[in-house]
């Protein structure tokens, strides 16, 4: 392309050249392909594709941040680690408890799940606090600020109008362009990651315009937070604490995090909030590690000195069930099954002591 | 609003018509700071006082030391608008950082008995763009100190400096010498101009939508859970970052140049293909390079640049490019991405002496030039860990990993693979559209294919829809 601005004999071919072949190959190629969407559409009929548009690093703070903007409130919130991730199944929580989101973070500490909660304005009716000795660590709270700043980068995406919330000229232009570009609209567009799988597994090209094969792949166990592994621990990691490094951290002097936790409590109870503390199902080895740190008396202490309800995971269910590596991904926490089989029984307390 | 968006559709083409239909220059350039504070306002109105309020104060005293010959009360003047444009900076981007960093360092030494961190912290919002108006005001204030230009006395003219759409929420940084006095005459397009700024939006466009936006979900995917990757998958996602952040950021500067074009301005290039770069001062050469001239022009060389020895040079390096870091975002990871910049650049000048004694013939050889550029991505890859990594800690957990090989954990997930071929496709073609030689040796009509090809790949393989990564910043 030419560079300069004075306009020369070849710039004056340049231009109208140029400009019929882009409108010859743009219209070409878009009409054929919205034909090809409308015929797929004529065969097939219409599904909408199950794409989440991330808004900040955290699929998870996400897809809360997005409930919340679109006025899906949860009566029951469970906060904590990874422990809480993988081992509070929310679908079996909401039948004893109402709708349930699980915000438990890889890495962190429950006081940040706290500040995550305040940022989002959250009241919910119950939190289920998963506890354990890291959110008593300096490791905890500074990995925690990770997710807070997730929250805060997702709550100011919100601040970015989605195109289906454009309104006036802008909805107009969106509107007349999916009405003349069906394979345009959020509903047929695809990613080159998505139209590389159809490559990839051969699929019917008709039917990927149409969703069929354009569903968002997602972890099929991820149900409002709950992460569902599907691993089992071998007998060596089941026999391991993890994360490894801790353990020092967990013999230190905790009272000012448990002052902060003190305070978190008792807003969330001034909101209105009826909090109780888990201690998840962990393996022998490790609850013997933490007990020998003192954790147990700590936050039995600290559950009757805040008025707070405490359930230990490890009581709950049973020698047999903690004996048994099928129930776990590795000493610390639980598998799919395993979350499964304790939060039925968690729903079970909840729901008992609810009558 | 954003460039990849209905609204911004709408808004171009209603600016374009308003912008020439009025026959007056004085009257276009108003409605073009009209407009440009219509853009800027669509995210947060209130932020606008904001932006209002920094103008007015580096107009007045951008005035002001066009009158004063005082040398102290010229040095005072300079000092005001540093601590004004860099205080609302630090007080709105930086609070929360400085408090928690004070916070780590006093567990570390042992004092515990500190109130919890004030929850009005987590609630402070970073008004889009700061960082890069900031510089904006202070380089004019900066510029009219030294005498370089001459204060303007249109405050029309320059709050449009300042708050020129097309360059306002993410660069490129403008400096006055270069976009004022365009403010002078009235800006004509020639057809040859339109077709430019077109195709450079296009191009844009393609660069953040269909690359960026679909190389993305594959540095998530290994950034997001580095622990459950092997070395090469680990690798993969940097290099998908790597290209993710090029695209993404090329994309909005070719975008903002495209739409300065359209309505009769020249912004400089930000991007010259960086990752052909042949060591690290050909990379910033070619980088954000409206950044790092910025930087080498009021910081490096006001520290004394390399005129100093050698020591004082590794210095100034490390200040300059440790700062550069944490402009990116308030946040250890950018601060030590930037430290990082500075000591590949200190070993490049240290061995500055040696490298020049290898015979030219060598050096100068294709495939000598082909094993530095490739050297130059591994470690700028490298430095591009701490970017992007949740946190230090994760950081070095990943580079441990990256670094030391173990290929015993290789466990391929086919996800990967089929990102790594998407983003293989993707960068490929990156690579061939952002050559702007190859733009200017093809002929029209393949010119006019590419783009509408782009265009195409643009409205229909839309990736996930991410804000532009230098929005945050």
């Amino acid at each position: 392309m030419p560079t300069s601005s004075s306009t020369s004999g070849s710039e004056r071919r340049f231009v109208p050249v140029a400009a019929l072949s882009f409108a010859v190959v743009v219209g070409a190629l878009t009409i054929s392909y919205e034909l090809l969407v409308r015929s797929s559409e004529e065969r097939y009929g219409v599904r909408r594709a199950n794409v989440v548009s991330p808004l900040s690093a955290s699929p998870k703070i996400d897809a809360l941040v997005s409930d919340l903007a679109a006025g899906i409130h949860y009566s029951v919130y469970a906060l904590g680690t990874s422990r809480t991730e993988e081992g509070i199944r929310t679908d079996e929580i909401d039948r004893a408890a109402g709708p349930t989101y699980n915000l438990g973070m890889s890495g962190g500490s429950i006081l940040s799940g706290f500040e995550v909660l305040d940022l989002l304005d959250e009241r919910p009716a119950l939190i289920l606090v998963g506890v354990m000795p890291m959110d008593f660590t300096m490791t905890g709270v500074r990995q925690g600020s990770v997710p807070i700043r997730l929250a805060r980068d997702s709550i100011a995406s919100l601040h970015r109008r989605p195109e289906s919330e454009e309104r006036g000229p802008a909805a107009a232009a969106r509107t007349m362009t999916y009405a003349l570009l069906h394979g345009a609209s959020p509903a047929r567009r695809r990613s080159l990651g998505q139209w590389f799988d159809l490559l990839h597994m051969h699929g019917d090209l008709m039917k990927f315009i149409n969703n069929a094969d354009a569903v968002a792949k997602q972890n099929d166990l991820w149900i409002r937070g709950f992460l569902g592994v599907r691993r089992v621990a071998t007998p060596e990691n089941f026999r391991q604490l993890r994360p490894s490094t801790i353990p020092s951290e967990y013999v230190e002097d905790h009272g000012p995090l448990y002052a902060r936790l003190e305070e978190a409590v008792a807003r969330q109870h001034s909101r209105g909030s009826e909090i109780v503390f888990v201690r998840l199902p962990i393996a022998p080895v490790a609850r013997g590690l933490e007990d020998a740190a003192g954790f147990d008396r700590d936050i039995r202490a600290a559950a009757a000195r805040y008025g707070v309800r405490y359930i230990d995971g490890n009581e709950l269910m049973g020698d047999a069930f903690i004996h048994d590596r099928n129930n776990f991904v590795d000493g610390g926490h639980l598998n799919a099954f395993g979350a499964t089989m304790f939060s039925r029984a968690l729903a079970d307390v909840l729901r008992s002591s609810k009558r | 609003m954003w460039f990849n968006s209905f609204s911004f559709l709408w808004f171009l083409p209603t600016v374009l018509i308003g912008y020439y239909a009025i026959p007056n220059w004085r009257g276009r350039k108003i409605a073009l700071l009209i407009a440009s504070y219509f853009f800027y306002a669509c995210w947060n109105p209130p932020f606008v006082l904001l932006l209002a309020a920094s103008s007015l104060i580096d107009y007045t005293i951008g005035r002001t030391l066009g009158t004063m010959e005082s040398p102290g009360r010229r040095k005072l003047l300079v000092a005001a608008s540093c601590l004004a444009n860099f205080g609302v900076l630090a007080a709105l981007k930086y609070a929360g950082f400085l408090l928690g960093t004070f916070y780590s360092v006093s567990h570390v030494i042992g004092i515990a008995s500190l109130p919890p961190m004030p929850a009005w912290i987590g609630r402070l919002v970073l008004p889009v763009g700061i960082s890069f108006y900031t510089f904006h005001g202070v380089s004019y204030v900066l510029d009219v100190y030294r005498g370089r230009i001459a204060p303007k006395k249109s405050l029309v003219d320059f709050m449009l400096f300042i708050a020129f759409f097309p360059q306002l929420v993410a660069g490129p940084i403008l400096r006055a010498a270069q976009f004022v006095p365009q403010l002078e005459t009235k800006r004509e397009n020639e057809p040859i101009d339109w077709m430019r700024g077109g195709y450079l939006i296009i191009l844009g466009l393609f660069q953040k939508v269909a690359l960026a936006d679909n190389i993305a979900p594959l540095a998530n995917l290994v950034f997001n859970d580095p622990g459950s990757f092997n070395t090469i998958e680990l690798w993969v996602g940097v290099y998908a970052f790597a290209f993710q952040i090029y695209f993404d950021f090329a994309g909005y500067s070719n975008i903002a140049i495209g739409t300065a074009r359209l309505l009769g301005f020249s912004i400089p290039e930000n991007f010259r293909m960086p990752y052909i770069a042949a060591g690290f001062r050909d990379f910033w050469r070619r980088w954000h390079i409206s950044l790092s001239t910025w930087l080498r022009d009021y910081l490096y060389i006001p520290l004394g640049g390399s005129r100093r020895g050698t020591l004082i040079t590794i210095r100034n390096l490390g200040i300059v490019m440790g700062l550069g870091g944490l402009w990116h975002g308030a946040n250890w990871t950018f601060v030590i991405w930037g430290l990082l910049h500075g000591v590949y650049l200190a070993i490049e000048h240290l061995l500055q002496p040696l490298l020049e004694r290898i015979p030219n013939a060598i050096r100068q050889s294709r495939i000598a030039g082909a094993a530095v550029s490739i050297l130059t991505f591994q470690l700028v890859c490298i430095a591009w860990v701490f970017f992007r990594a949740r946190s230090l800690g994760a950081a070095g957990a990943m580079l441990e990993q990256m670094l030391l090989p173990n290929m015993l954990t290789m466990n391929f997930h086919s996800p990967i693979v089929l990102y790594l071929a998407v983003g293989a496709v993707a960068i490929l073609i990156g690579l061939l559209v952002s050559g702007r030689d190859w733009t200017r040796r093809v002929p029209a009509w393949a010119w006019g294919a590419s783009a509408a090809v782009m265009l195409f790949l643009t409205i229909f393989t839309w990736g996930d829809a991410n804000e532009f990564i230098y929005f945050r910043f």
